[in-house]
């Protein structure tokens, strides 16, 4: 305990060090990130209370539906947070160099394996948990509960919510080494990706919104109760339910029932933590030592179509180049497995689009909501790809870039290298979007909204490429802490500008298009052309400019 | 081979290199010695590209360095003084890597990677990934890599650390023979006897700026001026 509280201390003390400057790019960087951590807050805020505000003043959905959304979000939320810490958790807690720094101290295993659980969950999470305070924020201003209730949520419910996410990853991965050293790892690693994606696949089989949604509007307008026996026993058994629960409750004046949901969550996260603290005194340092074997085993296919030691079509740097960012994303698996999620997920997403044919729908501005919505989520969607794997493409050359530097390359070669995948995939998937949600449409409609997303696809890879540059760190080689940094938060908060800006071009445009046709079975596209030249100007002006940004941190000094 | 007119780097209100002027002749095995913070890092760095200078010319073989990025980084091999590799690359990899940086031919590389290869004896690690290997490995990595493209100029930054005996007694050997052939070598080191085992100049650096440029018999007649002890001198030229 002592060595904890020792160590602790003085990671407390490194974090809190702040040497304050009276320097113009000092105050700029720390009132800007001021300014977006606040905006962030504030506009989480809003965006819960006024999205429970129209989902039940505008959609009437009642009580009882708006928190079976939240438990659906919930749900996603606690897989999100549970794989997101399995693929952390085997970074800081099997490949730091901080780890083996303390293993070589006499220090017990248990206080290493404790210390970074703790780094893990609060340091990739911080920002996480600064929107879910102001989300719940939101939703207890909404229904005007008194500050304790706020606490009680966020304190009994959210807090060990997460935690039994992230202790249920961190045994899950302990296992997973652990059988890694007797079955092929590569089986186990796929074997995890099919049972998580299942477990979403039988979620929403179970629990089909649509269906719910039908069964509950049957009672219309006696919707606020609750509709208990229209969920599936099964569910009953998950900590979002228990959450939603508790918080239906809550607003319901019926405190009483929602009692037991807040001791099902603590005692969640007491076991789960219990479990995993009992598998970490006794499997920490062997797993470790298993996850340094494995990394010893590891075999390359000398032969394979992009070996460094074939010859390629390519210019010989291009093709090093080309084979380095190959190698080096494929060998990483947090790349990987983040990858084919996101896919996955968008796969679900284009094929849900495809049943969305909004044509009969009787009024034109309801039209033009749900499919500039539709497209915005697209658009949030390529933005999600560009933050997570575009922005840390230039600080991930890390502690090597000195190769880079010191080689004969121009900047651009090394930049488009880096670029042109990203670039292609993203489009290919912006594309895709585009034709699912639009092939019910009039041919003008989808083709000028396909060249509205390739704009601002890229404009949403190159703000990314040239933020990351802005904000590189060398020094940090975990992509997915690079994509929650600072920086990257400020370059989420630049897309969503860009999105309000989208909303604002395209709304009257839209509008009036659905009006004609709704009204006039005729339509006049002048207005979105228009609304098209323009956003794809300010795309392609900021995209040239953010490139030149990228450019420019390239070329600064190291 | 080398020129530096009044070169400077300056962070803020710091002066890392005040105002140095050097001049390097082809072929010579140029030692760069000073305390730690002196500014030897800082001027190889700027050598190599990574740092612009403040102010201040740098010239190889007559083109300014800073005008002429792609050409002078093509002729310089550069070994730093911590060998960062892609953790995710073999050694293996990382030489056909760099070789192919330099636009290599294919078939010259395989060649002139057998041949580093055996030279520097790091077959047994090189299909092994970076991330596994010592200090000491890495920078017989970096060596290799360095001398891949057969450079005009080798840069190295504190070149015998992490080696053992055998490694280090290899470099200097092949730092030698490279001068002979008239490769020119910079080399920023600590090692004082290193220093007077194979330099042919040498130039002292201390608080930014250069106290001492000359031959290594210059070198060795103040030696002798203090009882052969050159660890005496370098502290009371340091001081």
């Amino acid at each position: 305990m002592k060595d904890l509280l020792h160590i602790l201390r003085y990671k407390l003390i490194s974090n809190l060090k702040f040497n304050f400057k009276f320097e113009p790019r000092f105050l700029f960087k720390n009132v800007g990130s001021f300014i977006v951590y606040s905006s962030f807050a504030i506009g989480a805020y809003l965006f819960s209370y006024n999205s429970i505000r129209y989902l039940l003043v505008e959609m009437k959905i009642g009580l009882f539906l708006l928190h079976e959304f939240i438990s659906i979000v919930l749900f996603i939320f606690f897989l999100s947070v549970n794989a997101g810490n399995i693929i952390v958790a085997f970074s800081t807690l099997y490949k730091s160099d901080e780890v083996k720094f303390l293993f070589t101290k006499p220090i017990n295993p248990t206080v290493i394996f404790t210390i970074k659980f703790l780094d893990n969950f609060f340091y990739s999470s911080s920002t996480l948990f600064l929107i879910l305070l102001s989300v719940i924020g939101g939703y207890v201003a909404y229904f005007k509960l008194p500050f304790l209730a706020f606490l009680q949520i966020v304190l009994f419910q959210f807090l060990p919510f997460m935690l039994s996410a992230a202790a249920i990853g961190v045994i899950i991965l302990m296992i997973v080494i652990k059988l890694a050293s007797v079955i092929n790892p590569k089986v186990i690693v796929y074997g995890l990706i099919f049972l998580y994606l299942s477990t979403v696949y039988f979620f929403f089989s179970i629990a089909s919104p649509i269906k719910l949604v039908n069964e509950v509007m049957r009672y219309y307008p006696d919707v606020d109760k609750y509709f208990g026996m229209l969920i599936p026993g099964v569910m009953n058994y998950l900590p979002n339910k228990w959450l939603s629960n508790s918080l239906y409750w809550i607003i319901s004046n019926k405190a009483g029932y929602a009692n037991i949901f807040f001791y099902k969550q603590i005692l969640l996260s007491v076991y789960g933590l219990s479990i995993m603290m009992a598998l970490g005194y006794f499997w920490y340092q062997s797993t470790w030592l298993i996850a340094i074997k494995l990394r010893k085993q590891k075999k390359y296919n000398k032969d394979s179509y992009f070996a460094f030691g074939r010859k390629s079509i390519f210019e010989s740097s291009i093709a090093m180049l080309i084979k380095k960012e190959l190698h080096c994303f494929f060998r990483e698996p947090s790349q990987v497995i983040h990858l084919l999620i996101l896919l996955f997920l968008i796969t679900i997403f284009m094929f849900s689009l495809k049943g969305v044919y909004l044509i009969g729908i009787r009024d034109a501005q309801l039209q033009t909501i749900i499919y500039l919505s539709l497209f915005l989520f697209s658009v949030l969607l390529i933005t999600t790809l560009s933050l997570r794997f575009v922005f840390p493409l230039i600080s991930l050359d890390g502690k090597s870039f000195w190769r880079l530097k010191s080689a004969p390359l121009k900047p651009s070669t090394f930049a488009l290298v880096k670029l042109i995948p990203w670039i292609l995939l993203i489009i290919l998937i912006g594309q895709m979007l585009n034709y699912f949600s639009n092939f019910n449409f009039p041919a003008p409609l989808l083709n000028l909204f396909s060249l509205l997303t390739l704009s601002v696809s890229m404009f949403m890879i190159l703000m990314n490429f040239g933020m990351g540059g802005l904000f590189a760190n060398f020094n940090e080689n975990n992509p997915i802490r690079l994509a929650s940094s600072q920086g990257a938060s400020i370059t989420f908060l630049l897309s969503l500008f860009f999105m309000v800006l989208l909303i604002i071009v395209l709304f009257i445009p839209l509008s009036k298009f659905f009006y004609s046709l709704r009204f006039y079975g005729t339509y006049n596209l002048q207005p979105l052309i228009i609304a098209t030249i323009i956003i794809a100007s300010i795309s392609i002006i900021c995209s040239m400019f953010f490139y030149r940004v990228a450019i420019k941190s390239i070329e600064k000094d190291y | 081979m080398i020129k530096f007119v009044n070169l400077t780097k300056k962070y803020d209100k710091f002066t890392a290199v005040n105002s140095i002027n050097l001049e390097i002749k082809k072929g010579e095995l140029f030692g760069f010695l000073g305390p730690n913070g002196a500014g030897k890092t800082t001027t190889i760095k700027m050598l190599t590209g990574l740092l612009t200078p403040t102010s201040g010319e740098m010239y190889l073989n007559d083109f300014d360095i800073h005008k002429n990025q792609i050409k002078s980084k093509s002729i310089i091999g550069y070994i730093p003084d911590n060998p960062y590799l892609y953790d995710k690359l073999t050694g293996k990899e990382f030489l056909f890597f760099t070789g192919g940086l330099f636009n290599l031919p294919h078939d010259k590389l395989k060649t002139k990677i057998d041949e580093q290869v055996s030279l520097l004896k790091i077959e047994e690690w090189l299909d092994k990934r970076t991330e596994e290997y010592s200090q000491g490995m890495k920078q017989r990595i970096t060596i290799a890599s360095a001398f891949l493209h057969d450079p005009e100029l080798i840069v190295i930054d504190e070149p015998m650390v992490g080696l053992d005996p055998q490694s280090a007694h290899i470099v200097k050997q092949v730092l030698k023979e490279k001068s002979q052939n008239g490769t020119t070598i910079f080399m920023s080191t600590h090692s004082l006897n290193v220093v007077e085992e194979i330099c042919t100049r040498v130039a002292i650096i201390n608080k930014s700026n250069i106290i001492f440029d000359n031959t290594i018999e210059e070198l060795e007649k103040l030696k002798q001026e203090k009882d052969n002890n050159l660890e005496e001198l370098f502290i009371e030229l340091t001081k």
